[in-house]
């Protein structure tokens, strides 16, 4: 079934996107709604399972950035990060710094288990609770991670196909397998108090 | 030459990416770091820049098309040589451009390479009335009439060898202002040596006159003791009266409540202290300086007053004055603009551990842009501190007082009040571009995470 695709992306961090920010810039910030997010150079019938999402209504909005499909609700919790392009830095040099500062800021709410996995996941105990995207400009780096406060898997399941290309470690799991929640794992995280240890982090470590 | 560029690793260990777009076309001009082509990987988006000057000939594969590391991407007519391994017959697909020879490409590198010229060949000096020489239309404005004339007339290009251009370079040497002791005046590097050992002892202020002598009262050996000047003295002697002569002072005074500071600070230090570094407020201050100065250009100016105009720097060199057994000294902290707090704090402690044993190089010591003092790490609240010429202004940071604030409820509570006294060289600085600095740096001090929005 044919799925209508918004080309106007319109979510909170559109501003970091479209300033190609020099300067440094943090935002978090959660959905308001739920919703399909696929990227730049996506081809919907690859990634998405189309009848689903058309069936229950949801938008689906392409963003500026790569990476596969995402699925967005209100559970979930978006950060955003801008900062000046170093050019010597190699892409996976940026997701190890990005992905340590968000690690670093949830382990202060004494979340254990913690770890980086594939080429830019965040996993809690071996499974994927947060996974980000870069988009690189010749100026400007913008990254965003997605994290799975208490986000369904069952909806992934139900509007996400299982991606062609995986990280090693997913052993062809399905989403309901391989990914989770910090709700599911027991763990609840205080957002106002992550943003703040966040931004705190970012201000001290980033150039 | 034809120059072909290749799909690069970007470092993700991907062997391919998927173009997106492209940027230019056929014929364009493009420059080096011109972004040409957005492509696509696993996890990025990321444009990739080009690494020569040059006009585009060929682009390979269409947007859409999955390219592999290693694939040609742009075929490109460069000037000057090209590498063995970039030449076109290194590429299997057809092009329509010309395929150089290997006799054009040995006469490239004929022509690029550096050669070293012979000290029999030197016949004086070029007259370059072009390159940078700027040429006011009246000496009006000039400080005195001897740079009046300097600044009209053409600019002389010294012969040099290829040895002392780069080490002029290298020490910061103007070459054109040595004298050179060569065949025909050629300046060679022993000149260059003289002269920056020269420039090393600090900048001479011209005496009016002879220097006014103290005479002790008879009787009074026993109680006076004197001491001759050490050198570190006289160059502070020599900056200091410069500064105060030639550029008018101007200062501003604020308080800023910086109580969220002060705790983010103390939150952080014992962490820091963990990893061996020691955080203090300077290196906020510094960031926070450093982002104001992006936003205020005039701050971090200079005036060139030889050539009537003001030189806008766009890079940030922040100077701190220290205090050391043999005198206050100012070692600077470079590119803080692309520094983090915790880098700027592990330099300011290095430049202030070494300035104290004396062990800073003189690189370290030069090519500020803005300084800072910090009179209140000892005691003090306001000062008027003397601009660090040529910079145009200069920051003093008070002590931290506890004081009673009143807050956004109208209620008095505590609160961390940190003063300010800014000096500015009021003959570029105007008031408001004081203030408006000022303003912009209390925000950030009043709040630090602000500094993430700036």
């Amino acid at each position: 079934m044919a799925i209508e695709i918004s080309e106007k992306y319109d979510l909170p961090d559109l501003k970091l996107y479209r300033s190609g920010s020099l300067s440094q810039s943090v935002i978090v910030w959660r959905p308001e709604k739920l919703m399909v997010v696929i990227g730049k150079g996506s081809d919907p019938s690859d990634e998405l399972i189309t009848d689903a999402i058309s069936v229950d209504h949801v938008p689906v909005i392409r963003r500026d950035t790569g990476g596969c499909a995402v699925v967005l609700s209100a559970d979930m919790a978006v950060v955003s990060f801008s900062l000046r392009n170093d050019p010597n830095k190699k892409n996976p040099e940026y997701f190890r710094l990005f992905n340590d500062l968000i690690i670093e800021a949830l382990k202060k709410q004494s979340i254990r288990g913690l770890g980086f996995n594939g080429i830019s996941d965040i996993t809690l105990n071996g499974l994927k609770v947060a996974g980000s995207a870069i988009y690189r400009r010749r100026e400007s780096v913008l990254y965003h991670v997605v994290l799975n406060l208490s986000g369904s898997t069952e909806q992934m399941e139900r509007y996400l196909k299982i991606p062609s290309r995986q990280p090693d470690y997913r052993r062809n799991r399905s989403h309901k397998d391989f990914v989770t929640s910090f709700s599911d794992q027991g763990v609840e995280v205080d957002l106002v108090r992550f943003e703040n240890d966040l931004k705190t982090s970012f201000l001290l470590n980033i150039k | 030459m034809l120059y072909v560029f290749k799909f690069p690793d970007i470092g993700e260990g991907i062997t391919e990416g998927k173009i997106l777009e492209w940027y230019v076309k056929k014929g364009q001009t493009v420059s080096e770091g011109d972004s040409v082509i957005k492509v696509e990987t696993d996890k990025v988006v990321t444009d990739i820049p080009i690494p020569r000057d040059g006009v585009i000939k060929n682009l390979y594969g269409k947007e859409g098309e999955v390219i592999n590391v290693e694939d040609a991407l742009v075929e490109m007519e460069v000037e000057g040589e090209v590498a063995e391994e970039d030449r076109p017959g290194a590429v299997e697909k057809e092009t329509d451009g010309k395929e150089a020879s290997a006799d054009e490409v040995a006469h490239a590198d004929t022509e690029t390479k550096p050669v070293e010229e012979k000290g029999y060949g030197v016949v004086g000096m070029i007259e370059d009335a072009t390159g940078d020489a700027f040429l006011p239309s009246t000496g009006e404005g000039l400080e005195d009439k001897k740079a009046a004339e300097d600044a009209v007339k053409p600019r002389k290009k010294a012969l040099a060898t290829p040895v002392a251009r780069k080490m002029a370079k290298d020490l910061g040497i103007d070459i054109n202002e040595v004298k050179g002791t060569g065949p025909a005046g050629r300046v060679m590097k022993e000149d260059i040596q003289k002269a920056f050992d020269e420039k090393q002892s600090g900048p001479a202020v011209p005496r009016k006159g002879k220097a006014e002598e103290i005479k002790v009262a008879p009787g009074q050996e026993d109680l006076i003791e004197t001491e001759e000047l050490t050198q570190i003295r006289k160059t502070i002697i020599n900056r200091m009266v410069q500064s105060k002569q030639t550029a008018p002072h101007a200062t501003a005074f604020e308080e800023v409540e910086v109580s969220k500071l002060v705790a983010l600070k103390k939150e952080k230090k014992a962490e820091l202290a963990e990893k061996g570094i020691k955080l203090s407020y300077m290196p906020f201050i510094i960031k926070a300086v450093t982002l104001a100065l992006k936003r205020h250009k005039t701050l971090n100016s200079k005036l060139d007053m030889a050539n009537n105009r003001a030189i806008y720097q766009k890079f940030y060199n922040i100077g701190f004055a220290t205090d050391t057994p043999d005198g206050l000294m100012v070692p600077v902290i470079r590119n803080t603009d692309r520094k983090s707090i915790i880098e700027i704090a592990e330099d300011l402690n290095d430049l202030a551990e070494r300035a104290r044993d004396r062990k800073l190089t003189l690189d370290e010591l030069k090519g500020g842009t803005f300084s800072i003092t910090n009179y209140g790490s000892i005691a003090g609240t306001y000062g008027v501190p003397v601009i660090n010429y040529p910079e145009v202004a200069i920051l003093g940071i008070g002590r931290i007082m506890k004081r009673p604030v009143v807050d956004d409820n109208d209620q008095i509570v505590p609160g961390h009040i940190l003063p300010l006294s800014m000096s500015f060289d009021h003959r570029i600085v105007d008031g408001a571009h004081a203030a408006n600095f000022i303003r912009d740096l209390m925000a950030m001090l009043s709040d630090p995470l602000t500094m993430l929005m700036m």
